[in-house]
């Protein structure tokens, strides 16, 4: 796992002068989880298995990208390094806990991601956002890449951009604000182009699709192009 | 009662999402221990067996948790004479951290709780889980306040979702409605 120190980070949707948020120091892997490693979890605990998954954890299509074999499924060795997708945040939440991990917070993943190859905010270099841009706007391929095989950012952890979407611990928080009434609480102002004006960084339009994503997320869907890796409170 | 029985004779283990007996998608998947506003340790399962109502609240909240709290003893009222006690209420902490066995059991006093309600934490886990399960939305925000989806859940006997509504006191209607049409037969069961 990677050593992430301390620091602030300010949620892109508010404005410059709304409280930044304290992300603590912690340990977060250096690679998202891959089949191989998810194959492992799933043989200790067969309640994963994908014909034995309650349909409360997860949609149909969970691992639908692994082969059947004896009545068993199992990924195909040739994807054995490349990302578990067709996870539900259950599953994820539960392999995380299984290695006495969790799932990182949106904040601690958004901090993490923020760092450019060598620095910890990238925001502000040049042609930064723009890469991450660039990959969003390219149609997925059919499986994502072995993972790993990227070239770190500042913290040496890879893949934060460019191969999949992953699942973060509180997910589907963000677009809360305040206290609720009658679940009119959504945050109005990040909706199109209402609030992006406001933002801290408008520019930062990979982040706000990144938002967009997750809020629409439910905790049992199933993606081909959603992962997760885990995260570990403080420093080795 | 069978259920019930099962279900305690299954639960041993602790880890959260281990083997239930529930069914598949019963809210009850997600397991695990939770200690109530008396002390007690209870399997989620055990609440299976009657239908329950089940929300998640904030005990040191002012505006929404005591709407929701009041709107589900509206229901409480409002139940049929032969269904009295057949019933249960669940109130589910979104703060374990900070709200201990004691102060649980100091919110029930206060609002008067009966012995049909139960005040439950587990830990940050569990309760994402069990958010989730119910779809709910909640976020710790600034100076330990809890922004929070205002929502009541009606779950069966097996702890599937019947009805889901608004936590005001005119939004919990359907569920009013949904508990007048169940039939108090042997097994107190909403399933059609």
């Amino acid at each position: 796992m990677a050593n992430i120190t301390a620091g602030e980070y300010r949620p892109l949707f508010l404005s410059t002068d709304s409280p930044v948020v304290n992300v603590s120091s912690f340990r977060i892997d250096k690679a998202p989880v891959t089949n191989r490693e998810f194959q492992k979890f799933v043989e200790k605990n067969p309640r994963w298995q994908r014909n034995a998954v309650p349909s409360l954890f997860a949609e149909q299509t969970y691992l639908s990208h692994w082969v059947e074999t004896d009545s068993k499924s199992a990924p195909n060795p040739t994807d054995f390094e490349k990302p578990v997708i067709y996870v539900s945040w259950y599953a994820a939440q539960s392999y995380c806990q299984a290695q006495q991990k969790r799932l990182p917070t949106v904040a601690e993943w958004e901090y993490v991601a923020q760092a450019s190859f060598i620095q910890k905010d990238g925001g502000q270099e040049k042609g930064y956002n723009q890469k991450i841009l660039d990959w969003y706007a390219k149609a997925s391929k059919q499986t994502p890449s072995e993972v790993g095989k990227d070239e770190p950012n500042y913290w040496g952890v890879h893949n934060m951009h460019g191969l999949i979407w992953e699942w973060t611990e509180d997910f589907n928080s963000n677009l809360i604000s305040g206290e609720s009434r009658d679940d009119s609480s959504v945050n109005k102002e990040l909706y199109c182009a209402s609030g992006s004006a406001g933002a801290v960084n408008p520019s930062d339009y990979a982040a706000f699709m990144r938002y967009g994503f997750r809020s629409s997320l439910n905790a049992k869907f199933t993606l081909g192009s959603l992962g997760f890796r885990c995260a570990l409170d403080g420093n080795d | 009662m069978k259920i019930l029985i099962i279900s305690w004779l299954l639960c041993f283990s602790n880890a959260i999402f281990a083997e239930s007996s529930s069914p598949s998608d019963s809210v009850y998947q997600v397991g695990d221990t939770w200690q109530t506003e008396s002390g007690q340790s209870i399997q989620l399962e055990s609440l299976a067996g009657k239908p329950q109502v089940i929300a998640l609240i904030f005990t040191g909240c002012s505006n929404a948790c005591p709407i929701i709290v009041e709107s589900m003893k509206r229901v409480e009222k409002k139940i049929p004479e032969n269904l009295r006690n057949h019933i249960g209420f669940v109130l589910v902490s979104l703060t374990p951290e900070t709200d201990s066995i004691q102060s649980l059991k100091v919110f029930a006093e206060k609002k008067g709780l009966n012995q049909n309600w139960k005040v439950l934490r587990g830990n940050n886990e569990l309760v994402r889980a069990l958010s989730n399960a119910l779809n709910s939305r909640y976020k710790i925000v600034k100076d330990g306040d809890v922004a929070h989806s205002n929502t009541v859940t009606l779950l069966n006997s097996r702890g599937q979702i019947q009805v889901q509504a608004s936590g005001t006191s005119t939004g919990v209607q359907p569920i009013i409605d949904a508990i007048g049409k169940i039939h108090p037969s042997p097994s107190i069961d909403s399933t059609p």
